[in-house]
């Protein structure tokens, strides 16, 4: 299990878990809202030369995460699809 | 409850279409976008053909749970709430976003709890159609337990059959409260499970899934790519200036050449005197100099709208993420800043979609240093009267290329400064970044066309009632106190001239004149105001009828470049304009902001253009 941040470009992964400790609340809230739920599959499909943010495709959707954000959410790495 | 009245309220997640239902529903003219955050605030109307106003539609900003997290997420849950408490008769239409169908769902889950009945909408059913997915609106019916239509807000289609809907909860006498539970706020462990019974019903009545959107993907590997970006980024921005000053030329003489007929016009039908003066020098000479550009402000809304209805804008704060986040501005405000270029007072209202109290401060106080419209007339008359047209290189112009400067040094102070406060006054931790890439989307060409239309109504409203009367309150300053002799009194002699002259001393180190001390005062009515200021004064002083005026050549002999430079690096902080303080007292809830607002802009504009004016006179 490794954090969404660390996913490097056109890896996909399915969501595993959450970091419920380490930053408020609201932000977890707000990702799963979004749709970040356990067992979903999601793909990074851009990252900035800084690492942050990540831009992941989720449900048909794509979304910015900030690098802080991302590391919230835990993934099981699927494959790599450059 | 009062069966004959019903409130309407329409309900969705960001960017699901709500504001094009509600003009569709109400024929409002209510602005969208495809970007979340449109909609900062609670919007009402009537039914469509509801002549007795029975049927009150309210839009309300997009939620994603009954959990808000920032200021326009709360007014829609407090109006939802209240309702519910005040036992007033509420329809909720929730609109699902068809594309975000588990999302949707999630929400409606959530809404059902609030014990009002509800009618479902599955919007963009065109957009979801084209990617591929098939829903079957029965079994979801079945699954929800309430009524599920399809509709395209945006293209009017399943908006009558809605409209009938709603009818028909008023005419069958009463609306009937479903089973309420007890709202749960704040509970993750709830949210979750609320999510997962949204992504089993998804499950069941999704018939064929959505494809991936292989156009926005494609788009995007370019339009975010890390550098080619950034460049594409830049280009258009530039592209954006460029135009504004080339495509507006034709029509701007168009309007000149039609303001001076009309000033020549009433000059030959009514006989020389006070009340011919008041009519060609004072209003249609101050009136006409701010009317001119009109073309300019449209072109650049027109680019703004492009910009917003396609689905770019979220993308264009993203490249700007960076830079932003170094200069201690969330991500999120780049929307609110960039809503400022067309008025400072939107762009306040618009960062109401900031989380963090702190980053929301932030971006208010700094969004009048974005260079709103009422600007650009001052910009295009000093720029037009004293840069040279020269094209430098691949046929850029230098005038545009200095209308371009100036925007920037616009945003990059408004970055300094957000940094400086952010160092010292706002020490909050940054908001998080968590930002939705909706689909590209072609901007629909009726809707530019009416938003257009919309602009120049405000535009000629405001030309019409404010700058009309300034022009007339300058006009009487600049004819009285009247000679013994009974002649118009010498302008440096007149109420204008000496008001001017009081401030002259503290201005003159700047190369700031009389006539300039007298537009900047007048600009507090609204900033362009020192366009028809200068109109009506030098059409007063050289007694001259409006289509003698050539403001430009007239301002090249009166003042030298100096002066003209300094003037536009006050206008780049410009402290005027009331209006934004008063909106800014209010989003702040405070008085000590706006006044702390007012006196950081005055001291950068008098900073700024005493340094320009004191280089440019020993260097040029």
């Amino acid at each position: 299990m490794s954090p969404l941040s660390c996913l490097g470009k056109g890896e996909s992964a399915v969501i595993s878990g959450y970091d419920l400790n380490s930053g408020p609340e609201p932000t977890l809230q707000r990702l799963v809202e979004l749709g970040f739920m356990l067992n979903e599959e999601v793909r990074v499909v851009g990252r900035a030369w800084s690492g942050s943010p990540i831009i992941v495709e989720l449900l048909g959707s794509s979304f910015a995460l900030g690098q802080e954000e991302a590391s919230r959410i835990f993934v099981k790495v699927l494959s790599h699809e450059p | 409850m009062n069966p004959s009245k019903l409130h309407v309220s329409l309900v969705g997640s960001p960017n699901s279409g709500k504001s094009a239902l509600f003009n569709a529903l109400t024929g409002g003219r209510q602005k969208v976008g495809n970007y979340p955050g449109v909609t900062v605030e609670k919007k009402s109307g009537f039914l469509r053909g509801d002549a007795a106003g029975d049927i009150q539609i309210i839009d309300l900003p997009g939620i994603y749970s009954l959990w808000p997290q920032s200021r326009d997420e709360e007014v829609s849950v407090h109006v939802l709430t209240e309702a519910v408490a005040s036992q007033t008769p509420q329809l909720i239409v929730a609109i699902a976003d068809s594309t975000n169908l588990e999302r949707s769902l999630a929400l409606i889950l959530e809404l059902k709890q609030l014990g009002c009945p509800i009618l479902v909408t599955l919007n963009m059913m065109d957009l979801a159609a084209k990617r591929g997915l098939e829903i079957d609106l029965k079994a979801l019916e079945v699954e929800l337990g309430l009524p599920v239509l399809a509709s395209v807000a945006t293209h009017k289609q399943g908006v009558r059959a809605l409209e009938d809907e709603i009818r028909q909860y008023l005419t069958r006498g009463g609306l009937k409260r479903i089973e309420t539970q007890p709202i749960a706020q704040g509970n993750l462990q709830q949210l979750l499970e609320r999510q997962q019974e949204a992504r089993r019903i998804a499950c069941q009545v999704i018939r064929r899934p959505l494809q991936k959107d292989a156009f926005s993907a494609r788009a995007d590997k370019f339009l975010l790519h890390p550098i080619l970006g950034s460049g594409i980024f830049l280009l258009l921005m530039l592209f954006m200036f460029q135009t504004v000053f080339r495509l507006a030329e034709t029509p701007m003489d168009w309007i000149e050449q039609g303001i001076a007929w009309v000033g020549m016009t009433v000059a030959q039908q009514l006989p020389e005197g006070l009340f011919r003066s008041l009519i060609t020098d004072g209003i249609i000479a101050g009136v006409g100099a701010v009317l001119v550009f009109l073309p300019q402000i449209l072109l650049l809304f027109l680019f703004i709208f492009i910009l917003e209805s396609s689905g770019y804008m979220p993308r264009a704060a993203l490249i700007m993420n960076r830079w932003m986040r170094l200069m201690g501005l969330p991500g999120q405000s780049f929307v609110p800043l960039l809503s400022s270029f067309a008025c400072a007072i939107p762009g306040m209202m618009a960062a109401r979609t900031v989380k963090n109290h702190g980053d929301r401060l932030l971006t208010i106080l700094v969004s009048p240093l974005m260079t709103c419209s009422a600007r650009l007339p001052v910009y295009v008359l000093l720029i037009g009267a004293f840069i040279p047209q020269k094209t430098v290189f691949f046929g850029i112009q230098v005038q545009g290329l200095v209308l371009f400067s100036l925007f920037l040094m616009g945003i990059l102070s408004s970055m300094i400064v957000a940094r400086v406060l952010r160092g010292t006054l706002i020490r909050q931790p940054l908001s998080p970044l968590i930002v939705e890439l909706p689909s590209y989307k072609r901007p629909q060409l009726l809707y530019l066309s009416r938003q257009l239309w919309l602009r120049t109504k405000i535009f000629l409203k405001r030309a019409g009632g404010l700058i009309l009367l300034v022009s007339v309150v300058l006009w009487l300053l600049s004819n009285f106190p009247r000679q013994s002799s009974g002649e118009v009194p010498n302008l440096r002699e007149s109420y204008a001239g000496q008001i001017g002259g009081f401030l002259e001393p503290a201005l003159e180190p700047l190369g700031f004149d009389w006539r300039i001390s007298i537009g900047l005062v007048s600009g507090f009515a609204a900033r362009e105001v020192i366009v028809s200021s200068l109109g009506t004064s030098l059409a007063v002083e050289k007694a001259k009828a409006a289509e003698d005026i050539d403001l430009a050549t007239e301002l090249r002999t009166l003042w030298p470049l100096s002066t003209a430079l300094a003037l536009l690096a006050w206008y780049v902080f410009s402290p005027q304009c009331i209006s934004t303080f008063v909106v800014m007292r209010r989003e702040t809830n405070s008085v000590g902001w706006p006044l702390f607002a007012f006196a950081y802009l005055l001291i950068l504009a008098y900073g700024a253009a005493w340094l320009v004016h004191s280089l440019a006179e020993r260097l040029l």
